[in-house]
C-alpha cells in the first residue's frame, strides 16, 4: 500500500492509523497530551521541541513503524543526489537547494523556505506533518523495496 | 576571612596553594612527562577501538596496570587507573612515605563518574531477570547480583575513594564528585578552597573515568555525541567527540609548606570558580552564559583581571554547538587576545576525569613553556572569534585556565600560573 | 582594553554585615519527603517502602524533564521546589547568587530501558554481541544516558528555579547528603553564595538484596540556607551533634539519609538551629 504525503492544503487527509502513532510518539517525547499535537504545528516554536528531543521523536517513530530514519533524514532526502556546493553557499540556502526543500516538504508553507536562508533556520520550519511525511517516505520505499 | 573579601589580596598573596605532585595516565602514556612530551608534538593518542560493536574510535589507555593495584580493584579499571595516578602524584611530590601532616588535616577530593558494563555482563546480570509477563524482575537481579560480589562495586564509586583515602591516611574532608564532565574540575577547585578555609594542610584531588567500556561508548553514541571518525575542535567540519579514559591526580599544599619540607612545586592553583547553566537539563546555554559566569568567577576567585590571563585550555569536545557556545563565552570575557586549544583532540574526552587530566596539560604547558596544539584541526571554522592554537608553540604564559563543563549544566573552570 | 575585575559586591542588600569575615547564616526552610509521609506527616513513624502519596507530576511542572527522571531524581526536584516555595524568597536573588549542592544517588540508567535492546540480542545459543550489534544498538533510547546521570538533580532542580550559581553534586553514599548541608552554609557565609539549597536525595526501594538484605525505603530533604538580614541572628555552622534518630524503621535511605534525619530533627524543633 502506498501513502500520499500531506501538503498544505491537505493536512486533513492524514491515514488515521499513521497520523495515531505519529501523534503519541510526538506527545510521548515531548510531555504533552495527544491533544495538544496537531499536524500543523511547528515543532520548536509552537511545541518547544529541542535538540534532544529530536533524537527521542526519531527513536519512537522508528519502533512504531520499524522503520529506520537515517541522521539529518529530512534535509538529506531534499539534498539527494546535489552536491553541497550547490545545496548551500556560506551556510545560506541557494534556489536550487529551495526547490528541492519545496518539492520535499510540501506541508510547509513555500514562502517560508527561501533563498538566502540559513541552513540552520530549516528546521524551524519543520512541522509535526513533516515528520509524518517522512514515515510515509520511508514506508513507502520499505514497501517497494 | 571570606573567599570574596580575600580576592583582593589574593592577587598579592606570597604563599600561594600549589601544585607539589602529579600523577597523569591518559592515552598519551603513564606520567606528566609522557603526556607533556605528546602535548608538544602533536601526537594524536588515539586508537581504533576492536570490538564488533558499531563504536567508533576511542582514545585507549595502552600501559597495563600494575599486578597489585589490579588486585585492589578487580573489575574495576576506573579504580586501578585512580590509584596508580595517586600513587604517581605521591612519588612526584616526593611522599610516597607518607604525608608529614596529621590525618585529620589531609583530605581528598576525586571527581569521578559511574563504572560501565559490558553488553555481556549486563545481559548475564539483566536479561535472565525479564520475566515472561513483560515486568523487569529488580528484586531477583539484586538477588543474584548481591551473590556476585564483584557487581555491587561497579555502582558504588564511593568506594575507590575510600580506598584512595585510605591510602594516604586521609582523615580530614573527603568526598566523590559526580558532576559530569565538570567533576574532576569541581574536585580540584574543592581541594582548593579547603585549604584556603584552613580545612585541610593538604589535599589529594584528581578524578579518574573510563568509559571505554562498550556500554560508555554506546549510550554516547546513540546520543549522536561521538563523531564517526576523529573529534575534531574548533574545526568548520567538526562532528563530535571520541571518549577517552584516564586519571590524573594532584597533590596541593602551601608553598611555604612545600617549601618547609624540601619538596618542589609544579605549578601554582590560583583560583576556582563554578556556575550552573541553569538553563536546560539537556542542552548546553547557547551563547556560553554559564561559561562565561564559571571563567569570570574564577578570576574573582584569584583576585585576577581578564588581562592577566594568556591562554585558555578550552573543553573543547568539538561537538557543533558546544565548541561556538564556549567560544562565544571566551570572546566576550577576553576579546580576541587570548589563545586556545582543546587537547580531546589527542586523549580524546575522559568525561569525569577531563578536568584532572586537562589541568595536568596545562601544568605540563607551564612548565614546558608551550601552548598545547589542537590535534585534529585541519580546517578552522571562520565562525569562530577566538584565536585557536592549531600546533603547539613556545609561549610563557602567565596564567591560564581550564574549563570543564558537564551535562547537567554544571560548569567550573580553573586558574593556574607557573610555580612562585 | 580590558577593565581590573572588581570582586561583586559582599553582599546583597539585605544581608547583615560579616564578622571575622564569615555572614551570619539562616535557615529559612526544610523540606522533607520520606517513607512516613511529605512534610508535617513525615515526621512520625513509618516503615521502609515509598513516600507515600507522592504524585510527581503534582510537583514537577517540566513535563518533558519528567519522563527523563527517575524516582530518586523525582523525589530531589520535588523537595528543591518545595523548599523554596517554603522560603518564598530566591527570586530576590540574583541568579549567580544561588547556590545549589546535592548528595545524589549513583544512579545508572534503568535497565527496563535496555529490556528490547537485551532481548533483540539473543539467539538461540545465548547473549550473542554481534546481535546485539545488528539488531540491538538500535533498540537503546538515544536519551538513556541523560535518564541515568547522577548529577540530574542538579541539573532539572537549577533550571527550574535559575539557580545559576556555585554548586556540586556528590554520590558519597550516606555522607554526600551531610557533606552538601554544611557546604550550603560555607558558601553564604563566606560570601560565595547568598542563598544556598542543600541536601540530598535517592530511592532504594527494591534494591534490598543488593544491598544486603536491609529494609530500604526513599526520600529527600533539602534545606535553605541564605545569609541574615541586618539584625537578624545567625546559626553556627551545622554538626551532627544532636542529630541521633535511628533511621532504620524507615528503611536504608542512601543519599537522603542525613538530609531526611536534620529534616524530621528540625521539623520537631529538635535542632540548634530550630531553637536557635
Amino acid at each position: 500500500m502506498s501513502y500520499d504525503r500531506l501538503t498544505v492544503d491537505s493536512l486533513d487527509a492524514a491515514d488515521p492509523v499513521i497520523w495515531g502513532k505519529v501523534r503519541t510518539a510526538f506527545a510521548d517525547a515531548l510531555g504533552r497530551e495527544e491533544d495538544e499535537v496537531e499536524l500543523q504545528h511547528k515543532i520548536i516554536e509552537e511545541l518547544d521541541a529541542e535538540s534532544l528531543d529530536f533524537l527521542d521523536i526519531a527513536f519512537r517513530l522508528e519502533r512504531a513503524f520499524d522503520i529506520k530514519i537515517p541522521r539529518g533524514g529530512i534535509e538529506n532526502t531534499a539534498k539527494a543526489g546535489m552536491g553541497d556546493e550547490v545545496y548551500e553557499v556560506d551556510g545560506a540556502l541557494t534556489d536550487a537547494a529551495v526547490t528541492r526543500l519545496r518539492e520535499a516538504m510540501p506541508e510547509v508553507p513555500a514562502e517560508e523556505l527561501q533563498a538566502g536562508m540559513k541552513v540552520t533556520e530549516v528546521a524551524e520550519t519543520f512541522r509535526v506533518a513533516t515528520f509524518y511525511n517522512l514515515v510515509v517516505h520511508l514506508l513507502n520505499e520499505k514497501a517497494s523495496a | 576571612m571570606s573567599a570574596e573579601l580575600r580576592a583582593g589580596a589574593r592577587a598579592a598573596d606570597n604563599d600561594p596553594i600549589v601544585i607539589s605532585g602529579v600523577g597523569s595516565w591518559s592515552a598519551a602514556g603513564r606520567g606528566l612527562g609522557a603526556l607533556r612530551a605528546a602535548l608538544e608534538a602533536d601526537a594524536p593518542c588515539w586508537s581504533p577501538l576492536e570490538s564488533a560493536l558499531p563504536v567508533p574510535r576511542a582514545a585507549r589507555v595502552l600501559c597495563p596496570i600494575p599486578a597489585a593495584v589490579e588486585a585492589l580493584f578487580p573489575d574495576d579499571r576506573k579504580g586501578a587507573l585512580a590509584m596508580v595516578a595517586l600513587e604517581d602524584a605521591l612519588a612526584d611530590a616526593m611522599l610516597s612515605d607518607g604525608l608529614p601532616y596529621a590525618p585529620r588535616r589531609r583530605a581528598l577530593f576525586v571527581g569521578t563518574g559511574l563504572s560501565s558494563v559490558t553488553p555481556e555482563e549486563l545481559a548475564a546480570d539483566v536479561y535472565p531477570h525479564l520475566r515472561a509477563d513483560q515486568r523487569f524482575d529488580r528484586a531477583a537481579m539484586a538477588r543474584d547480583l548481591a551473590a556476585d560480589r564483584a557487581a555491587p562495586r561497579r555502582h558504588l564509586p564511593a568506594q575507590v575513594t575510600a580506598a584512595l583515602a585510605a591510602r594516604i591516611g586521609a582523615m580530614g574532608p573527603t568526598s566523590t564528585n559526580f558532576s559530569a564532565c565538570a567533576a574532576a574540575a569541581q574536585a580540584i577547585a574543592e581541594g582548593l578552597w579547603a585549604l584556603r578555609r584552613g580545612e585541610a594542610d593538604v589535599a589529594v584531588v584528581g578524578g579518574h573515568d573510563a568509559m571505554i567500556h562498550p556500554l560508555g561508548l554506546l549510550s554516547f553514541v546513540v546520543l549522536g555525541a561521538l563523531s564517526p571518525t576523529a573529534c575534531r575542535p574548533f574545526d568548520r567540519d567538526r562532528d563530535g567527540f571520541m571518549i577517552g579514559e584516564g586519571a590524573a591526580y594532584f597533590v596541593l599544599e602551601r608553598a611555604s609548606a612545600v617549601r618547609a619540607r624540601g619538596g618542589r612545586a609544579r605549578a601554582t592553583l590560583l583560583g576556582a570558580g563554578t556556575s550552573a547553566d541553569a538553563w536546560n537539563a539537556t542542552a548546553p546555554h547557547p551563547e556560553g552564559a554559564g561559561a562565561e559566569r564559571s571563567m569570570r568567577r574564577a578570576l574573582r576567585d584569584a583576585g585576577l583581571a581578564e588581562d592577566d590571563v594568556d591562554y585558555v585550555n578550552c573543553h573543547g569536545t568539538g561537538t557543533p554547538l558546544g565548541d561556538e557556545a564556549e567560544t562565544r563565552a571566551v570572546h566576550r570575557v577576553f576579546g580576541d587576545r587570548v589563545p586556545v586549544s582543546s587537547v580531546k583532540g589527542a586523549i580524546g574526552h575522559t568525561i569525569a576525569a577531563a578536568g584532572a587530566l586537562e589541568c595536568a596539560a596545562c601544568v605540563a604547558a607551564l612548565e614546558g613553556g608551550f601552548l598545547p596544539g589542537t590535534v585534529g584541526l585541519e580546517t578552522l571554522d571562520p565562525e569562530l572569534r577566538v584565536p585557536v592554537v592549531a600546533r603547539a608553540r613556545p609561549a610563557s604564559p602567565r596564567a591560564v585556565i581550564s574549563n570543564s563543563f558537564g551535562f547537567g549544566g554544571q560548569n567550573c573552570s580553573l586558574l593556574l600560573s607557573r610555580a612562585p | 582594553m580590558h577593565a581590573r575585575t572588581a570582586p561583586a559586591p559582599l553582599n546583597s542588600p539585605a544581608s547583615a554585615p560579616p564578622k571575622d569575615g564569615l555572614r551570619p547564616v539562616v535557615l529559612s526552610a526544610v523540606s522533607l519527603f520520606c517513607p512516613a509521609g511529605i512534610g508535617a506527616a513525615g515526621l512520625g513513624a513509618g516503615a521502609p517502602g515509598p513516600v507515600p502519596g507522592f504524585k510527581p507530576q503534582a510537583w514537577i511542572p517540566d513535563r518533558k524533564g519528567l519522563k527523563l527522571m527517575s524516582r530518586a531524581v523525582q523525589l530531589g526536584v520535588a523537595a528543591v521546589r518545595q523548599a523554596l516555595t517554603e522560603d518564598g524568597t530566591v527570586e530576590a536573588y540574583p541568579p549567580l547568587r544561588r547556590a545549589l549542592f546535592v548528595g545524589a544517588s549513583p544512579q545508572t540508567g534503568d535497565p527496563e530501558d535496555l529490556r528490547p535492546a537485551l532481548e533483540a540480542a539473543f539467539g538461540p545459543d545465548g547473549f550473542d554481541l554481534d546481535r546485539f550489534a545488528t539488531h540491538g544498538i538500535d533498540l537503546i533510547h538515544p536519551l538513556w544516558l541523560v535518564k541515568g546521570l547522577s548529577n540530574n538533580v542538579l541539573g532539572f532542580a537549577s533550571a527550574a528555579h535559575d539557580l545559576q550559581g556555585t554548586n556540586a553534586n556528590w554520590c558519597d553514599g550516606e555522607e554526600g547528603g551531610w557533606t552538601a548541608i554544611v557546604e550550603g552554609w560555607d558558601a553564604v557565609a563566606e560570601g560565595r553564595a547568598d542563598i544556598a539549597v542543600a541536601g540530598g536525595a535517592d530511592s532504594l526501594v527494591g534494591a534490598e538484596a543488593l544491598l544486603g538484605a536491609e529494609a530500604c525505603g526513599e526520600g529527600a530533604a533539602f534545606l535553605v540556607w541564605r545569609a541574615a538580614a541586618p539584625g537578624e541572628a545567625g546559626v553556627a555552622r551545622p554538626t551532627k551533634a544532636g542529630l541521633t534518630e535511628d533511621l532504620r524503621p524507615l528503611g536504608r535511605l542512601g543519599a537522603a539519609t542525613w538530609p531526611v534525619r536534620f529534616g524530621r530533627a528540625h521539623l520537631q524543633g529538635r535542632t540548634a538551629e530550630a531553637q536557635g
